[in-house]
């Protein structure tokens, strides 16, 4: 019993590493863990999103019914009292982020929602499809970027929206997340001809510097 | 019997002793190269070619092409991955080797069949199950040899277009990068009338050829 204790700290520490270091979540069971290492039985069978707050964690995933389908479901866990809230969803959630000060989230369709007294309250801000918020701050300042298609016969390609202020740029991306540092927006192209990193500046849109990418971090700073 | 692709008509069409016996929907790339930045489209070539053979098709330049059609999967929710069945007998990761998480598989899949779930097998090659090859016999022998290649542009169904047909929807075919989208019925129909057997001789005619 003592083994199997030891066994699920590290596996604590796993997880919560990965919370904290990025948005995307790898469940190890469908336990999750509050402040005090007590396991809390969630209903989820997987997780592909967390957000970590001060109070809380936030789990984009599935419950998987017996005969396979997937259901979209988000998780909120309060790291103190360990209390658990669950939503389910009619669309897989794109994102989860905060906006405004509030939690919120965006479905694949572009709809964005914010937590509000434990109800998800539609949003005015409306995303491309398949929305990944990669920079939100407590004003009105958001940037999302919508993946490439990785299908041959889809041609959407893809880009990054800036929303006040406004500014849009079309570049198609798939495997790397686009991330925000040091004030510009580093992107990773997919491209025949090579992929390039670009870095944009986040008020107005406009290339600040690009590169052939050679799998360095995102983030590198440019020669 | 020959088989002829009008491009600029969407059609390609069987004939045999000089008379038109089938003829098929049939969607080719533009007129002129395009702009994907992903991979260019371009024109189907003019030319006469001799059909070489048919096998499913893997290439490393779109990710969902680098696992063929029909590999066994294995649902890993718990790591949001998916695994597939390698030749060795071994399961690969679908996120690790094509960078494809398990959700956005969900997602194509939803897309496609209207079901939020993982499929039992890859249905998400963008050659489909099948490819149809063929090449220019420069020196007239029938044979692929010397410097004589395989076209890039091969003949081929979708993968919408394999889920609309398996649904019982309507197939609608859209226009290619350069090869010849085929519905998937069609392309049964042509193997069964031999349309595919190695050494026919297949022409690509001109965009503003009409038949």
């Amino acid at each position: 019993m003592k083994k199997f204790k030891l066994i699920l700290f590290y596996l604590f520490l796993i997880s919560f590493s990965v919370a904290c270091q990025s948005t995307r979540a790898a469940l190890i069971s469908n336990d999750v863990f509050d402040s005090a290492d007590i396991v809390r039985k969630t209903n989820l069978d997987n997780a592909y999103l967390v957000l970590d707050t001060i109070d809380k964690h936030y789990y984009a995933g599935f419950t998987i019914s017996e005969d396979g389908f997937n259901h979209p479901t988000l998780v909120e866990l309060d790291k103190v009292t360990g209390k658990i809230y669950t939503w389910n969803f009619n669309e897989i959630i794109s994102d989860i982020f905060i906006f405004n000060n509030k939690v919120s989230l965006v479905l694949d369709s572009g709809n964005s929602f914010s937590l509000q007294e434990s109800a998800w309250v539609k949003n005015s801000l409306m995303l491309e499809e398949q929305s990944r918020v990669i920079f939100s701050n407590s004003k009105e300042h958001l940037i999302s970027c919508s993946p490439a298609s990785p299908q041959k016969s889809d041609h959407d390609k893809g880009g990054c929206q800036s929303h006040s202020p406004n500014w849009q740029f079309s570049i198609p991306w798939l495997e790397v997340r686009p991330k925000v540092c040091g004030g510009l927006l580093y992107v990773v192209t997919w491209e025949s001809s090579g992929n390039r990193r670009i870095a944009l500046d986040i008020k107005s849109g406009n290339i600040a510097f690009e590169k052939a990418y050679s799998g360095e971090d995102i983030c590198t700073d440019f020669d | 019997m020959e088989l002829h692709f009008y491009p600029g008509v969407h059609t390609l069409v069987v004939i045999k002793n000089k008379i038109i016996k089938y003829r098929f929907k049939a969607w080719g790339g533009p007129a002129s190269m395009g702009s994907d930045p992903r991979m260019a489209e371009e024109p189907t070539w003019p030319g006469t070619y001799l059909i070489h053979s048919a096998s499913p098709y893997r290439t490393p330049s779109w990710p969902m092409s680098k696992i063929t059609w029909g590999t066994q999967l294995r649902d890993m929710p718990k790591s949001n991955d998916v695994w597939y069945l390698l030749v060795s007998g071994k399961w690969g990761s679908v996120k690790n080797d094509i960078g494809i998480s398990r959700n956005n598989l969900v997602r194509l899949y939803h897309k496609m069949y209207g079901q939020m779930r993982v499929p039992k097998t890859w249905v998400f090659n963008d050659f489909g199950p099948i490819a149809i090859r063929w090449y220019k016999d420069e020196n007239k022998n029938k044979n692929l040899d010397g410097n004589e290649r395989l076209s890039g542009q091969m003949f081929h169904t979708t993968p919408d277009n394999e889920a609309e047909n398996s649904l019982g929807n309507p197939v609608v075919l859209i226009p290619s990068h350069g090869c010849i989208h085929l519905k998937p019925s069609d392309r049964d129909s042509l193997f069964s009338v031999g349309a595919f057997k190695p050494k026919t001789t297949f022409v690509v005619h001109s965009y503003h050829e009409k038949i």
